[in-house]
């Protein structure tokens, strides 16, 4: 399903080409043409991005070129990134791995080959954006995880009850003001925070700020 | 390559097999260059030099193509080859063509996704004949598919071409089955067993070669109708409706560039010259005709360069127009493919195909559609006749 759909949006696709204009670029112009992709040519790469390509090829070469890499500082959303090297020499190699590349086309460009590199690149670069999500995703939840649990400690402590109770008693709140279980736990987290500071600077104090479930 | 003796003729490879499970249409290819490497000499040559050519017979066997084309290119006079059917064997002999910067000229319908600069691309791409055919049968006989084919790259492509289209026009693919090349008469049962219990609107079939015969000749025997219930094609042809009788061949459908019985000046020249050569048009097939218009224009490219060289030929190739027995057709200029006619026909009893309808010009081939939409039936310039 994936692949049909990278294979599906082929010729939907923007692409930029950022190459010195000499045979190989011609040549990787003429194929994507005959691909059916909208495809356009800059050299040197324009120094402010102005609409967003979803595929740019780049000269990769043994020292990093400016232009590009500046190119690709300014650009918000990474686009799918193939990586045009003549030589595989180890200083090339490495700047592939630098740019971070999604896939290589190797020089001198072959109409063969293109549509290869252009569908591995794709599906490279829709997983790391999937990788991505996922990984802020479960990041959050790791986060709140850790503040329920601080949330039902600092409540087991100063109502001395159990963890369910605990919970029980966010859970309540949550649905009371109309909150997140995780908003409410780091407003418990907060004024606790508060509250022991308060505590520490006027120790003989008596206080009732805390609030019943 | 320039040759200097101005008497040597101009040597060429020409590579269809003569035996083995294609052999029916690839005669009808190797006719079809004869014939108009015949022409061509007869007319006085190419800067007073004949044409000749080196023909081998590759047996049906896709290795053999490999081999043969290595040794056609060794000859160091030899840098042009007219040949190949099934794409299993174009794929065996380009890597050979592109290593020795050589030159081919393919007279063969195929899959596409494609483009050498080195190959002439002689027959329809799918975006020429799937998408005409497939809206011509959803229109025609229903939206429910079964299809049958040969087991190699090209039926697999071809299904998957046409499955995407029959989906869009809210059909639905219901039964899909490959049999190996050397399918033998009995072998279709089980299928033909299948397509009696599924009872689809039609078949399209992507068999191939002599499995062609035996699965049109078993779906007869079996009782099947092609006026009630037709198998589609790409590719069967007149050559293989001679051998399996009009019995078995009556109410079925093919779309193909060109078919024999056509009414142009230039197929009645055509097929008066074959006749007069092989002593029958009975194996002339829109393979055949792709061969024949490509020998000519190469004759042609070859008048304005006085060279074989690859660089030089596909310099005045791209954009290279003749006058075909189909009509006009033209090479396009970024994609190496040709513009072609598009017709589909059906088979009446006499064995004769008749054009239910035809493109009203040629269409531009589209190697690279990959999954067409319903633009691109609009813009299929389609005529009813």
């Amino acid at each position: 399903m994936e692949h049909d759909d990278i294979i599906r949006q082929l010729r939907g696709l923007n692409v930029l080409v950022l190459h010195p204009k000499d045979g190989d670029a011609e040549e990787l112009l003429q194929q994507l043409n005959r691909i059916g992709c909208r495809a356009n040519a800059i050299w040197p790469p324009p120094s402010c991005p102005s609409d967003t390509a979803d595929l740019t090829f780049i000269e990769v070469r043994e020292k990093p070129y400016d232009g590009i890499t500046n190119y690709l500082k300014l650009t918000a959303d990474r686009p799918t990134l193939i990586g045009m090297a003549g030589y595989e020499s180890p200083s090339v190699l490495q700047n592939l791995i630098d740019l971070e590349v999604d896939s290589v086309l190797a020089k001198p460009v072959r109409p063969y080959g293109v549509l290869s590199s252009i569908i591995v690149a794709r599906r490279n670069w829709q997983q790391s954006k999937r990788n991505e999500k996922i990984i802020a995703k479960l990041k959050s939840k790791v986060e709140n995880s850790h503040k329920m649990n601080e949330a039902k400690l600092v409540l087991m402590k100063i109502h001395d009850i159990n963890e369910d109770q605990a919970y029980r008693a966010i859970r309540q709140q949550a649905m009371t003001y109309r909150k997140t279980i995780a908003e409410v736990a780091e407003s418990i987290i907060e004024s606790n925070t508060l509250l022991h500071n308060f505590v520490a600077k006027k120790a003989s104090d008596d206080d009732d700020l805390s609030e019943g479930p | 390559m320039t040759l200097t003796s101005s008497d040597k003729p101009w040597t060429v490879g020409v590579l269809f097999s003569q035996t083995g499970v294609t052999s029916i249409i690839e005669k009808s290819q190797l006719k079809g260059t004869l014939l108009a490497i015949e022409e061509i000499n007869e007319a006085g040559g190419i800067e007073g030099r004949d044409i000749s050519p080196v023909i081998l017979d590759p047996v049906s066997d896709v290795k053999q193509y490999r081999i043969y084309a290595e040794e056609m290119l060794a000859n160091p006079d030899l840098n042009v080859i007219f040949g190949c059917y099934m794409s299993s064997s174009r794929k065996e002999v380009l890597p050979v063509i592109e290593r020795q910067n050589g030159f081919l000229f393919y007279p063969t319908l195929y899959e596409g996704f494609e483009y050498s600069p080195n190959v002439i691309y002689g027959g329809a791409a799918p975006n020429q004949n799937s998408l005409p055919l497939a809206i011509y049968l959803l229109e025609n006989f229903g939206s429910r598919f079964y299809f049958v084919g040969s087991d190699y790259i090209y039926p697999r492509e071809s299904n998957r071409v046409m499955r995407n289209i029959v989906r869009q026009g809210g059909g639905k693919v219901v039964g899909e089955n490959y049999l190996s090349l050397d399918a033998r008469r009995e072998d279709f049962e089980w299928i033909l067993e299948d397509i009696r219990r599924v009872s689809p609107d039609v078949i399209f079939s992507t068999v191939v070669g002599m499995g062609t015969v035996n699965f049109y000749t078993a779906y007869h025997e079996s009782g099947g109708d092609g006026f009630k219930l037709p198998i589609a094609s790409l590719t069967t042809n007149e050559a293989e409706v001679a051998i399996m009788g009009r019995g078995a061949a009556a109410g079925h459908i093919t779309a193909a560039p060109y078919f024999r019985n056509i009414e142009t000046e230039e197929n009645a020249r055509f097929l008066g010259k074959y006749a007069q050569k092989f002593g029958s048009v009975e194996d002339v097939t829109s393979c055949c005709e792709a061969a024949y218009s490509q020998v000519h224009l190469f004759a042609n490219a070859l008048r304005l360069t006085g060279s074989t060289g690859a660089d030089q030929l596909r310099a005045v190739l791209r954009g290279a127009e003749f006058e075909a027995p189909q009509g006009r057709i033209k090479v396009d200029s970024d994609n190496n493919h040709t513009y072609l006619q598009s017709r589909i026909a059906r088979l009446g009893t006499d064995g004769e195909y008749r054009v239910e309808r035809e493109a009203v010009r040629a269409i531009k081939p589209d190697p690279y559609l990959a999954v067409p939409t319903l633009n691109d039936w609009a813009n299929a310039p389609i005529g009813t006749n």
